[in-house]
């Protein structure tokens, strides 16, 4: 089911990407100015690599976030996965290459949906998108399977998200987006809202299903720490554009560009 | 030298209701300021530190939550038995109080000046004029590094910015000089640039000011940056407490330890080659249910050393060495 591995190993391929959000006045609603939330950044990513989008707010990376699953859809510029343009990919074809999960736990669950049937509708979406034929004990068995792959028990399925804390809950979030079975996980902020306790197994999980499942991840994130552990290599974003990129290290040890520089320097100890 | 207490909250218990449930959201809770220093109140969500800061200036309503023992001593008198315009006073006079979100703590409606001329002549006897409120303003927001505040003065607070808008609240809490500085998460929601800005600037009008500050976080880094002693909360109650370098450097308590420990900066990964990244050594287990506290020492249930003994009584908090105090049976050097 994988397609065949392109450009080296490029999973995403971003190429000046664009989003402008037009600013409207008057009654007839003139477009008077822009706000340019992504100016023109390009990047790849490598098959099984970690790579983080890092800024302050305002700086693009969540916009960019939601480009890449289309969620937003470009003002200019081509999002590439394996080569081929993702804006010729049918929704649910996208949806099973790439996912996304959020950084607020409780406002990215349907409050009035039960654990089983938030899981079962992305893993039953996963079923008719390959054309299997749903059956209920092996839908019910792969949705307890995704849980346990998180960390959950199993036997949560009739639970509502409020009765659970933040942690757990990002993890449903999680297992919700691996129900799909994609390569390339979008986390935007996956941990910010959490204790520093639960951040720490979160993301050791997040390395875990690294390790797996064979994944790679776009990871958004303002803590300069959390990034640090966690990538392989780091983009600056400032206002719209890209600032600086490379490995970790190298960013982290030797920063070049003089905003890089001062976000390294405020990181408190 | 004797260090003169300016703030004692002794044995503080402080009960929430939700419906039928009752939350012991603070467990007999003690911690004490001195003068001059900045206090760190660390710990994770539910421990009780908003709680314990609240309940300094009696700022809990009381049909969510009752203070249900303690006593908060300043000045040589139990704040929570004074008469209510003597605490009034007291509030945004003596001891003031800033929060997270400085969007939601200011009033939208109402221009920054009006706002802080509203704090001081609360609290001021005499009537100053608006010429001379105009200029106290100004040397107020001068103080806090406001940008041309001649200008933003005027401003409503959507017209400013996250790290502009802490630095009104800042300067509305300190516009009548107070000796105690309650600061209840004060950066959290500000980027990482403004939020050092913001604590070098508290930190300079400690010294200035000769201010003392009761810094509430969940984030180690900024007590290390700032403050001169840690107290560490679990489960409503202080378990851990000494200066910020031993806390650091000779952690005593599992709990701390294990927070410690699940700090990404204190784990580099070797070298950046993709596949053989260390694991952070994380805590297992989630904090209590503040309404089913477990028996015993409440971080039992997660303890990596817990023993039989744990589980039977809850620790007294001991001095395990020189001003180093642990609520732990087998916390030793």
């Amino acid at each position: 089911m994988h397609e065949k591995v392109q450009n080296d190993g490029l999973i995403l391929r971003v190429q000046n990407l664009k989003k402008y959000f037009p600013v409207e006045r008057g009654i007839f609603r003139r477009v008077v100015d822009y706000v340019r939330a992504v100016d023109d950044i390009s990047f790849d990513i490598r098959k099984g690599e970690i790579f983080a989008l890092v800024g302050e707010s305002g700086c693009g990376k969540t916009t960019t976030a939601k480009l890449v699953v289309r969620l937003l859809e470009p003002t200019d510029g081509k999002i590439s996965f394996y080569g081929k343009d993702v804006s010729l990919m049918g929704r649910r074809e996208l949806s099973q290459k790439i996912q996304i999960i959020f950084q607020d736990p409780f406002a990215s669950l349907n409050p009035r949906l039960t654990i089983g049937t938030i899981v079962r509708e992305a893993v039953r979406q996963r079923w008719e998108a390959s054309g299997e034929k749903v059956k209920t004990k092996e839908l019910r068995q792969e949705i307890e399977e995704l849980l346990v792959q998180v960390g959950l028990p199993g036997d949560i399925l009739d639970d509502y998200p409020h009765q659970f804390s933040g942690g757990q809950r990002q993890r449903i979030g999680i297992a919700r987006a691996l129900a799909m079975r994609p390569e390339l996980i979008v986390a935007d902020e996956p941990v910010s809202s959490l204790d520093i306790s639960v951040q720490a197994q979160i993301l050791n999980l997040l390395l875990d299903l690294r390790d797996s499942l064979g994944l790679s991840y776009l990871l958004i994130a303002h803590d300069l720490n959390v990034v640090r552990f966690l990538s392989d290599r780091v983009t600056v974003m400032y206002q719209g554009k890209i600032v600086e990129a490379g490995s970790v290290d190298a960013v982290y040890n030797s920063p070049q560009h003089f905003y890089t520089k001062r976000l390294l320097e405020a990181i408190p100890k | 030298m004797a260090m003169k207490k300016l703030l004692e909250v002794r044995n503080l218990s402080v009960d929430y209701y939700k419906g039928e449930k009752v939350i012991h959201a603070l467990r007999d809770a003690s911690i004490s300021l001195e003068k001059n220093e900045v206090l760190g109140l660390v710990g994770e969500s539910g421990c009780g530190k908003s709680t314990l800061a609240l309940s300094i200036l009696k700022l809990i309503p009381e049909r969510e939550g009752r203070i249900t023992s303690g006593e908060i001593i300043f000045r040589g008198e139990n704040l929570l038995e004074l008469p209510y315009e003597r605490l009034l006073q007291i509030r945004g006079d003596r001891i003031s109080i800033i929060f997270q979100d400085p969007f939601t703590s200011l009033n939208p409606v109402f221009r920054v000046a009006n706002q802080v001329a509203e704090s001081i002549s609360i609290h001021e006897e005499e009537n100053i004029s608006s010429h001379q409120m105009e200029k106290v303003i100004i040397k107020l927001l001068e103080m806090v590094k406001m940008p041309r505040p001649e200008e933003t003065m005027w401003s409503y607070p959507h017209q400013l910015s996250g790290g502009m808008q802490q630095r009104v609240m800042i300067a509305i809490a300190l516009s009548c000089n107070p000796e105690i500085l309650v600061a209840d998460e004060p950066t959290t929601a500000l980027d990482v640039t403004i939020q050092k800005e913001i604590l070098g600037l508290l930190t300079e009008l400690r010294e200035k000011l000769g201010l003392s500050i009761l810094l509430i976080t969940h984030d180690f880094g900024i007590v290390a940056q700032i403050c001169q002693k840690i107290s560490v909360m679990y489960a409503g109650i202080i378990v851990e407490e000494a200066a910020t370098s031993e806390i650091f450097q000779n952690p005593l308590h599992p709990y701390t330890q294990g927070l410690l420990q699940s700090l990404p900066s204190r784990n580099e990964p070797p070298g950046s080659k993709g596949h053989e990244k260390r694991r952070l050594k994380a805590i297992s287990g989630q904090v209590p249910d503040p309404a089913n506290l477990p028996s015993g020492c409440k971080f039992h249930p997660r303890c990596p050393i817990v023993i039989q003994e744990c589980k039977a009584k809850e620790p007294e908090l001991r001095e395990i060495v020189g001003d180093h105090w642990a609520r732990c049976i087998r916390a030793d050097l």
